[in-house]
């Protein structure tokens, strides 16, 4: 079965994934600000050896031993942080298995970020999963873990229960009829954070919004949880109200989605950013039935595999920008057909 | 056009501001505008976010009440980080900080989170088994402790139940009760230090 990314999840017209992530760091040692390169290698050997026992098929990889296009491809996938991959390179190391929904950095700003991911809104079964793998890793190693403050990290915005939850939400319609900044609003006001994941605002290429939370303490896993789904399901509600209102004038959404779609298929060549946004339009066609042309299968593959990195994966060599516009129109081609 | 600062060399950098309304345009060489510190910004660079920290704490060390103003110089026994430092960086430096400033990490995370006590999930709640001697003393701790353990027992059941994972329910079912009943008598006690040592 293909992975997370190229799969389409529960509420899959909206949401585009889920992930939660666990901040955890080892108790006799210190923080990474204040943590010798030595002792980061020991850190990554002790994590090293017990892999093998956490099981679900992880593999334990250096993260000098991968390739730039390699990295930038995990980046892209977002099950790696673009921060982790700049400093410090030699020691630290990525935890992962061939399903890729599972990866846990190393010596990123706390000693362990474990971090599940899965399509569509999946928050339950992702806590359920990282809260299992947690015990176990918790088991074999001992964590900074304090009555008063919880799990213990660098900064103190992680400290409690060290979670972050987050779903990736396309909000087309509730852009195109100008309502997005109601949203972000009311989602501030309820304690939690959303953001454009290509940049803020009108730059905002590709209409994908992430939602997670901000407190990590006086607050339960589960609370944490709740929030980020009630709101999200609330956002699914708005979004899919804002596209029946487009609908209404089906000529003028018609004519958008095609226009994408055509741009798309016959370009000779596609800046990354001009894909994105030409995808947005598409999707939400595909999302709406107005656009037969590809299933949302073909949307997911066409979105990883526009991305730079992915896109020289794909390929299997390294090209230059220029390159890259052409290959890409080229792609978009042979998965659209 | 020249520059206007030194006047020698071509205009490279051009930096418009506006406040209150008020235009001032900068027509700077590419020498000037280093010396002026503009070519430094880095317009990608995203807002640190230890460095947005700091700012904030630093208006906040300035507020602190007195009390917490005495062991400014504290270092930390673990790792030497002082609170200054925390200041700048906006991180600690290992969990033995939260020990030594604990007092001062609790008003920031109240102000930074809305709170300060952990009421999540706990880590290895139930305790290595202590000397006896040490047990007399602790067990007003330990009755919290096995109050809270209940209350994740009772929780994994709920998800158990909800889960379709019967047998699992069972199990945690036979645990709640054990727990409960050595609570209704206190000669049990052996029994329950035995149960908590096979979970």
């Amino acid at each position: 079965m293909a992975n997370w990314y190229l799969q389409n999840g529960k509420e899959s017209d909206v949401v585009v994934s889920s992930r939660v992530r666990l901040s955890r760091n080892l108790n006799g040692f210190n923080f990474l600000n204040r943590c010798s390169k030595e002792k980061q290698e020991e850190i990554l050997e002790k994590i090293k050896e017990i892999v093998p026992s956490l099981g679900y098929g992880l593999k334990f990889i250096k993260l000098d031993d991968l390739d730039e296009v390699t990295k930038l491809s995990l980046v892209e996938k977002n099950l790696i942080s673009p921060e982790f991959t700049v400093k410090n390179k030699n020691v630290k190391a990525i935890i992962i298995n061939d399903e890729e929904n599972i990866s846990i950095m190393l010596n990123e700003d706390d000693h362990i970020k474990i971090q599940v991911f899965s399509a569509g809104q999946e928050l339950d079964n992702l806590m359920s999963l990282i809260v299992e793998i947690d015990e176990k890793l918790g088991e074999m190693v001992e964590y900074a873990y304090n009555k008063n403050f919880g799990y213990l990290t660098a900064s103190p915005v992680d400290t409690g229960t060290g979670m972050k939850a987050s779903v990736i939400v396309h909000l087309p319609a509730l852009t195109l009829t100008g309502n997005l900044s109601k949203v972000l609003r009311i989602v501030n006001n309820f304690g939690l954070s959303i953001k454009g994941v290509y940049g803020e605002g009108s730059q905002n290429y590709g209409d994908l919004y992430q939602i997670s939370n901000n407190q990590t303490i006086g607050i339960t896993e589960k609370e944490i949880i709740a929030n980020v789904k009630n709101i999200t399901e609330k956002i699914i509600e708005q979004e899919r109200t804002a596209r029946k209102y487009l609908c209404k004038n089906e000529l003028e959404l018609r004519d958008i989605v095609y226009r994408a779609f055509g741009v798309l298929t016959f370009a000779s060549k596609l800046g990354t950013e001009e894909c994105r946004k030409l995808l947005s339009e598409v999707k939400i066609g595909v999302d709406l039935g107005i656009l037969n042309e590809i299933d949302d299968g073909k949307v997911r593959k066409l979105e990883l595999y526009t991305k730079p990195g992915n896109l020289q994966k794909y390929v299997g060599k390294t090209l230059d920008g220029y390159e890259r516009e052409i290959k890409r129109a080229e792609i978009v081609k042979q998965i659209v057909k | 056009m020249m520059c206007q600062n030194c006047g020698k060399n071509e205009v490279t950098f051009k930096y418009t501001q506006v406040i209150n309304g008020v235009k001032k345009e900068l027509n700077l060489c590419d020498n000037c505008a280093r010396e002026l510190g503009f070519k430094d910004i880095n317009f990608n660079m995203p807002i640190s976010f230890s460095s947005f920290l700091s700012d904030f704490f630093n208006d906040y060390s300035d507020n602190l009440l007195p009390s917490f103003m005495g062991n400014q110089a504290k270092e930390c026994s673990g790792c030497g980080t002082t609170f200054d430092d925390f200041i700048n960086s906006g991180e600690f430096g290992c969990s033995e900080c939260y020990n030594i400033f604990k007092d001062r990490i609790s008003p920031i995370l109240k102000n930074l989170q809305g709170a300060n006590r952990h009421i999540g999930r706990g880590y290895r709640e139930i305790a290595p088994s202590a000397d006896n001697e040490e047990k007399a003393s602790k067990n007003v701790e330990k009755k919290e402790k096995k109050e809270s353990k209940l209350e994740k027992l009772q929780k994994d059941l709920q998800k158990a139940i909800k889960d379709e994972r019967y047998e699992d329910a069972a199990k945690i079912r036979d645990e709640i009760k054990a727990i409960e009943t050595t609570k209704a008598s206190k000669t049990k006690k052996n029994e329950n230090k035995e149960n908590k040592k096979e979970e």
